[in-house]
């Protein structure tokens, strides 16, 4: 009994010694956060309000060479396990999930015009996900109209997965 | 008991102390570089009030990387494997609590709410195995292999 006493005080004592510590170090440094939050947190982004869409396409428009084209795979990462466009690149995209600046930044580099969303037909995520491109200062960006199912039906090229 | 057993069973607490100890080093890291991204990491569980948020930011770090340090070393062996498993305990609190209300984002566990792998049945399991390590810790590590049992010597005339 005295000794389960004893461990559980030495307990306290580390984790209320680690704790004052923790305290400490937020006063002194730089940039602490405030003992309480002003106001809350911003959990989720505001679901984007595009004001610059970006180009829709269907899939049997597109020109049948994509080869000087990145294409976006928008969906949901369940999805992208399955089969997906050939040779495109899985983004984790979500609307209500700030972008990652610096996936922005790479797309921007490829210059204009080289980038194609593929999303799916439910979140709509390749509008989406392209308006929220365009918004970002990268010009020329298209979606799928239709997302991936459109892709497939329109017998455009796919691989991976189990159908 | 007899000697040889608990001898045994010390000697099998010791590899799960320096694990679960670098574990919770590591799991700490991200948030005292990063209290803020990691206060967001808590506030999307939806447990805390918004009052105690930043404190649980603020603190909750430091108390993993103490305890973590003090279980791999071996210093009050058994303190550190209990507030191990103390936390453990209100992290699957927090997590089940999380997926009851069938909400979907980033564990926040070793890294921010917006890079970490999505919480789960998987993440629940891992939880609980480091608890079990924890409780294991707790009841088999008598502190002989570590500055417990160093200091303990010394002592002895």
């Amino acid at each position: 009994m005295r000794r389960s006493l004893i461990v559980l005080t030495q307990a306290f004592v580390l984790s209320a010694g680690a704790a004052a510590l923790g305290l400490g170090v937020n006063a002194l440094r730089p940039g602490g956060l405030p003992l309480v939050a002003a106001e809350p947190y911003a959990i989720y982004k505001d679901c984007p309000l595009l004001t610059r869409e970006a180009l829709a396409v269907s899939p049997a428009a597109l020109e049948a060479d994509l080869g000087g084209l990145l294409l976006l795979d928008a969906r949901p990462a369940g999805q992208q396990a399955g089969p997906r466009p050939v040779g495109s690149k899985p983004l984790a995209y979500h609307p209500l999930n700030p972008l990652d600046p610096a996936v922005v930044a790479e797309l921007r580099a490829l210059g204009p015009g080289r980038v194609l969303v593929i999303g799916d037909a439910e979140l709509d995520s390749g509008r989406l996900l392209a308006g929220e491109l365009a918004e970002a200062g990268l010009q020329g960006v298209r979606y799928v109209e239709g997302g991936f199912p459109a892709w497939q039906k329109a017998g455009r090229p796919v691989e991976g997965g189990t159908p | 008991m007899n000697p040889r057993a608990r001898a045994w069973l010390a000697y099998l607490a010791l590899p799960v102390r320096v694990y679960l100890g670098a574990v919770f080093v590591w799991a700490s890291l991200y948030k005292i570089a990063d209290p803020h991204a990691f206060g967001l990491s808590i506030a999307t569980y939806d447990v805390l009030p918004l009052g105690l948020v930043n404190l649980m930011a603020i603190c909750l770090p430091w108390v993993e990387v103490v305890v973590g340090l003090a279980l791999a070393a071996g210093l009050w062996t058994r303190a550190s494997a209990l507030a191990v498993a103390g936390m453990m305990v209100m992290f699957m609190v927090a997590l089940g609590l999380a997926l009851a209300k069938d909400l979907q984002f980033a564990c926040g566990c070793f890294a921010s709410a917006e890079a970490g792998e999505e919480i789960g049945p998987a993440t629940m399991l891992r939880d609980g195995l480091w608890l079990a390590g924890a409780l294991y810790v707790l009841v088999a590590d008598d502190g002989r292999f570590g500055l417990d049992g160093l200091l303990a010597r010394r002592r002895r005339p």
